[in-house]
């Protein structure tokens, strides 16, 4: 079935089944690799991509569910790598492995965009993507020194 | 941004959706030619001069090689080959610095590349590079114990684990870079007619101060390439005190292109006329396919077709551990749901129908009967004979899988008389040559193109993943197969486990409380060198009297290493049963600790039975113990677990010391909060990156935590019953302590690594917490579905 | 349970499972286990893949409006009491075979926590949503 997703402010013809992950499409069918594929059930966040400004798991969204709404991948937060939070993430060294870390990002993005100053608390509650390698301690960090860079 | 363009015009099934100018092997490939320099054309990375480009493998030198490591352009521009895949530690990074250290080029033009496996394959490293320099480990000039034996080829050790990458590779690598630095300064010297000793090398620039000329790498280059020393054996390799580049803090590499998406790990590999496969093996392994129906599936949507894995002598030679199928499609989610629908009846052989209470019972009763000698020191009955008091106790670990991030993958192309490998694996040249015995593919035309890897965390390669991706390929030649595994069949059926394991300990205590005999028995299944053995073999706690026996069921659960290694359960059994007699000697567990490992001799003996290293364990003891105020109070429900270990073996005498104080808060309901974790941790002589150990200290406090609170792999009709996030949790961010403080010491030896060392003592420092607050002594991890709740 | 009992007579259980629970820890767990799939926004808006779950504590599964339910839940019968919850989240499948959730939160003290969360959640409150 035809498709028009708007991802990164473009638009993309896609040809696929509704009940298609949007994660797969993003990756395999539009060739976007930087959102992640971690467990495809909506545990991880690797798959973390923007929706209307929302962090959404986008191994668990059906393509027919995702048309006609504005999707940001980690491709899309910047031109060029200059976004506060990935400003921050450079650093403070986050990545290690950095597999998870699209979807981190994009977390992040999407906390200081609702919440401009964060306490731990709200880092808390809003980061919740999983890290295999332990980053939490640079990531907390990175988004406090987002936080003052966006100020 | 991304270097792979988009298709706007992308109709589904057609798998390309890049540059196709980037990707020129199909056609050659196929036709049987050898191109080189396939994917010379820079990506957009390169073009805006990153160190290291999102596709970081290797590229045939069009500029001068000095030697295989390093390749210098006009402009200066510094190429350095990396031998082990990053997953995560720095190596991209690390390795040049070593590399630059020596080499005295200007930092800021190096830039990185994987180096070629296939090359190592087919070409050998200089004999004179094959002697380690110096007088061992304590020697500034020396090196730590290394394994490298039969690693001669000319990359060396590019597998990456064990924490070994400084260890092995330091000295070789600072080799690479001081001959090159030598042989361009040759060069020049040559050039000018002038003594060697009169020139100074220097960020890329060589000057000969009498006569006032001067030259670049860069344009000396070509000429030094083809400059060779009359006596390479007389390159001598810097000591710490003369480092300029190592062990300052340098960012890495990788970080700009994983905070943008432009990294390719290996699940991302796109290829023209690209196919995918979905796998599932045998959940109990060991077990085959009985039966399958791929008439059911073949009219599914982009199905191309399916292709057994069998289960048989040449498999079993290459890692597989069950016999499995695999579907072939235009796309992964179509393969992964035909695959799902593929009617399959597996035959689960010996294993069917184990349970991990059955293994469990099984090991216990392995460790009551007699088992294999690996210390005595004394006569233990003795000991316990003249005993005040007796203390025995029963520990155990359950298996543990590596749980990475990323999903087993690999992209291969079996062409004609050629095979090309995508694939992100830490053992690139053990894949290299599985591949070869696969296809019947000589292993000088076997190409492995490394990617970066999203998480590692064990060895021998990451599962048999890139073994069954080549298989495929080699069933459906002349296109690139990418295999992914889903989750659960990564963490249910792909993997190898740390082994289950159980310890019963047993303790004759004096008129005082201290041990005047111990006699460990540790039932185990490991049987990798002496992983079982390690830490309990040499225990730092002096006692007259000592006996360790190893107990060994066979069961049918694959077992490989796991970040941590033999370290990590048996430290957790003697930290804790160190623990549990200063309690009983009513003692401060630190000063107890304290005083048993001063008794050791000064100037003992290393190896089985023997412990040398005593000042400097009490040392990390102190350390730790004064970094987070042991002995101060805390509010009700909160408590210090102190531990100390140090990834001893048997068979090596370096390691790395490591002491912890786990500051711990138990709610009276039962829920566990880990508020402050103090690290002291040995430096050795110098570290290379300490940017990178200190990150890797910060994430093996997560590792191990969720290795105490939740993780373990249990088995339920002789399969894995966590395979996905639901069940096997991962803690987040909200459960990583709120303060970490780490200190390094000094020390005067080369220590074994970083990557895994302050695993071993966060289980039983944050159990021997828990005793204080709760009263509860448990002995055995996770602590998920145990009752914590007190008072 | 003995052979006197009558066929719909709701049994209160001594005491309540979410009784137990920390709502503020179990809106820790909701932000991590939950909210990618369902809402509890105070508007009563559905999640982006599950349906808002203000009040769902004592509702009849399957029975909110504007959600589309699987037919299993629809049919189910069951009433979310926090026991059926806690029986729900152990692991969702078994509570109601081909329910669309599938989900299993093995920690005792985590679903406890969740369910006294959902337990304090009022319709006219608002709540800081995801």
């Amino acid at each position: 079935m035809a498709f028009t997703l708007l991802v990164n402010n473009i638009p993309y013809a896609v040809d696929v089944e509704p009940d298609t992950p949007l994660l797969w499409v993003l990756r395999d069918s539009i060739g976007l690799t930087g959102t992640k594929y971690g467990c495809g059930i909506g545990q991880c966040g690797a798959c973390t991509v923007l929706i209307n400004g929302l962090a959404v798991r986008s191994c668990s969204l059906p393509v027919s569910r995702a048309m006609a709404t504005p999707i940001t991948t980690i491709e899309g937060l910047s031109a060029d790598g200059t976004h506060p939070v990935q400003l921050a993430w450079k650093e403070f060294d986050v990545p290690q492995c950095g597999y998870c870390q699209s979807g981190q990002i994009l977390a992040a993005a999407a906390l200081l965009q609702k919440t401009p100053n964060p306490t731990d608390e709200d880092i808390d509650r809003q980061m919740t993507n999983a890290c295999r390698c332990g980053t939490y301690h640079r990531i907390r960090q990175a988004i406090h020194r987002a936080a003052r860079m966006r100020a | 941004m991304s270097t792979n363009k988009p298709d706007l015009k992308n109709k589904g099934d057609d798998a390309a959706g890049m540059d196709r100018r980037e990707f020129l092997v199909t056609t050659a490939v196929v036709g049987g030619g050898m191109m080189l320099g396939l994917f010379s054309r820079p990506t957009a990375s390169e073009a805006s001069s990153l160190p290291v480009t999102a596709q970081p493998w290797y590229r045939e030198a069009t500029v001068p090689e000095i030697n295989a490591w390093i390749a210098i352009a006009p402009d200066d521009t510094v190429t350095i080959r990396i031998g082990q895949t990053e997953i995560g530690t720095g190596v991209l990074t690390c390795n040049a610095m070593i590399i630059a250290e020596e080499l005295q080029c200007d930092w800021s033009k190096v830039r990185t590349e994987y180096a070629s496996a296939n090359r190592d394959f087919k070409e050998k490293a200089p004999e004179w590079t094959l002697k380690v320099p110096g007088n061992g480990e304590s020697d500034p000039g020396g090196a730590a114990p290394v394994e490298l034996g039969p690693m001669t080829g000319v990359y060396r050790r590019m597998i990456i684990h064990s924490s070994g990458n400084i260890r092995e590779s330091r000295y070789y690598l600072q080799l690479a870079g001081a001959e090159a630095r030598e042989r361009l300064l040759l060069a020049a010297a040559n050039m000018w007619s002038v003594p060697v000793a009169e020139l100074v090398a220097k960020d890329s620039l060589i000057t000969h101060a009498k006569s006032k000329r001067k030259t670049t790498y860069g344009a000396i280059a070509a000429r030094a390439a083809t400059t060779q020393l009359p006596d390479p054996s007389q390159v001598k390799i810097k000591t710490p005190d003369k480092f300029t580049l190592c062990g300052t803090e340098q960012k890495n590499f990788d970080v700009p292109l994983k905070v943008t998406g432009e990294a390719i790990y290996g699940i991302d590999i796109r290829l023209p006329g690209m196919l995918y496969a979905a796998v599932k093996s045998c959940p109990v392994w060991g077990g085959d396919v009985k039966s399958h129906n791929a008439d059911a599936i073949k009219g599914m949507p982009g199905v191309h077709s399916v292709v057994r894995l069998p289960y048989n002598e040449l498999t079993k030679a290459v890692d597989f551990l069950s016999g499995g199928v695999a579907v072939v499609a235009d796309s992964w989610w179509h393969a992964q749901k035909a695959l799902d629908a593929l009617p399959i009846e597996w035959d689960a052989g010996r294993g069917a129908g184990v349970s991990s209470k059955d293994l469990y019972d099984e090991h216990v009763m392995f460790a009551k009967q007699p088992g294999r000698m690996i210390v005595e020191e004394g006569n233990i009955d003795t000991g316990f004979g003249r005993a005040a008091k007796i203390v025995e106790a029963t520990y155990s670990v359950p298996y543990s899988p590596r749980a990475r991030m990323e999903p087993g993958n690999a992209t291969v192309l079996v062409g004609d008389g050629r095979v090309d490998i995508w694939s992100g694996d830490q053992d690139p040249q053990g894949l290299l040559r599985n591949a070869a015995m696969i296809t019947g593919i000589n292993g000088a035309n076997v190409y492995v193109h490394s990617t970066f890897q999203g998480g590692g965390y064990g060895s021998n390669g990451n599962g048999p993943q890139g073994e069954q991706a080549v298989l495929i390929a080699n069933a459906v030649k002349g296109r690139p197969i990418k295999m992914l595994w889903s989750r659960d069949e990564d963490w249910g059926s792909g993997t190898k486990y740390r082994p289950m394991s159980v310890c019963i300990l047993k303790a004759g205590l004096d008129a005082n409380g201290y041990p005047i005999a111990m006699e460990v028995r540790h039932a185990t299944a490991w049987d990798l060198g002496d992983m079982g053995t390690r830490g309990l073999a040499s225990p730092p706690y002096w006692m007259p009297n000592y006996r360790l026996t190893i107990h060994r069921p066979m069961t049918h659960v694959p077992i490989g290493t796991r970040r941590g290694t033999g370290a990590a359960p048996n430290a957790f059994y003697l930290e804790g049963f160190i623990d549990e007699l200063a309690h009983v000697a009513g003692k401060d567990p630190y000063m107890y600790r304290r005083e048993l490992i001063s008794r050791n001799p000064v100037g003992a003996k290393g190896g089985v039975g023997g412990f040398p290293h005593r000042d400097d364990f009490i040392r990390a003891l102190d350390i730790a113990a004064k970094m987070s105020n042991w002995g101060s109070p805390l509010p009700e429900g909160w408590a210090r677990g102190i531990a100390v270990d140090d990834r001893r073996r048997p068979s090596r005498t370096t390691s790395t010391i490591c002491a912890e104080v786990h500051t711990i808060e138990v709610s009276k309901r039962g829920k566990l909060t880990l508020h402050r974790v103090d690290v002291a941790f040995e430096q050795g002589f110098a570290f290379m990156h300490p940017l990178s150990v200190r990150k890797q200290i910060e994430g093996q406090i997560a590792w191990g935590y969720d290795d105490t609170m939740y993780q373990a792999t249990t088995l339920k009709d002789g399969r894995a019953v966590e395979r996905n996030f639901d069940l096997f949790a991962v803690s987040r961010m909200n459960e990583y302590p709120r303060q970490v403080n780490i200190e390094f010491f000094k020390s005067k030896r080369w220590i074994t690594g970083a990557g895994e060392e302050a695993i071993p003592t966060i289980p039983p420092a944050i159990l021997n917490a828990v005793h204080k607050i709760t009263g509860k002594r448990l002995r055995s991890i996770p602590l998920k579905d145990q009752d914590l709740s007190w008072g | 349970m003995c052979g006197g009992v009558v066929a719909g007579l709701v049994v209160v259980a001594a005491s309540s499972v979410g009784a137990q629970g920390d709502p503020a820890a179990g809106q820790v767990v909701f932000d991590q286990k939950c909210a990618s799939c369902h809402s509890v926004a105070a508007d009563l808006t559905h999640g982006l893949l599950g349906p808002n779950l203000v009040g769902v504590v004592g509702r009849t599964a399957g029975t909110v409006a504007g959600w589309d339910f699987s037919a299993a839940l629809k049919n189910s019968s069951t009433v979310w009491t926090e026991e059926n919850l806690n029986k729900w989240l152990t692991d969702s499948t078994a509570f109601v075979p081909m329910a669309q959730m599938d989900l299993k939160v093995p920690s005792r003290i985590e679903r406890e926590d969740v369910i006294s969360y959902l337990k304090n959640l009022k319709p006219n409150e608002s709540q800081k949503a995801k």
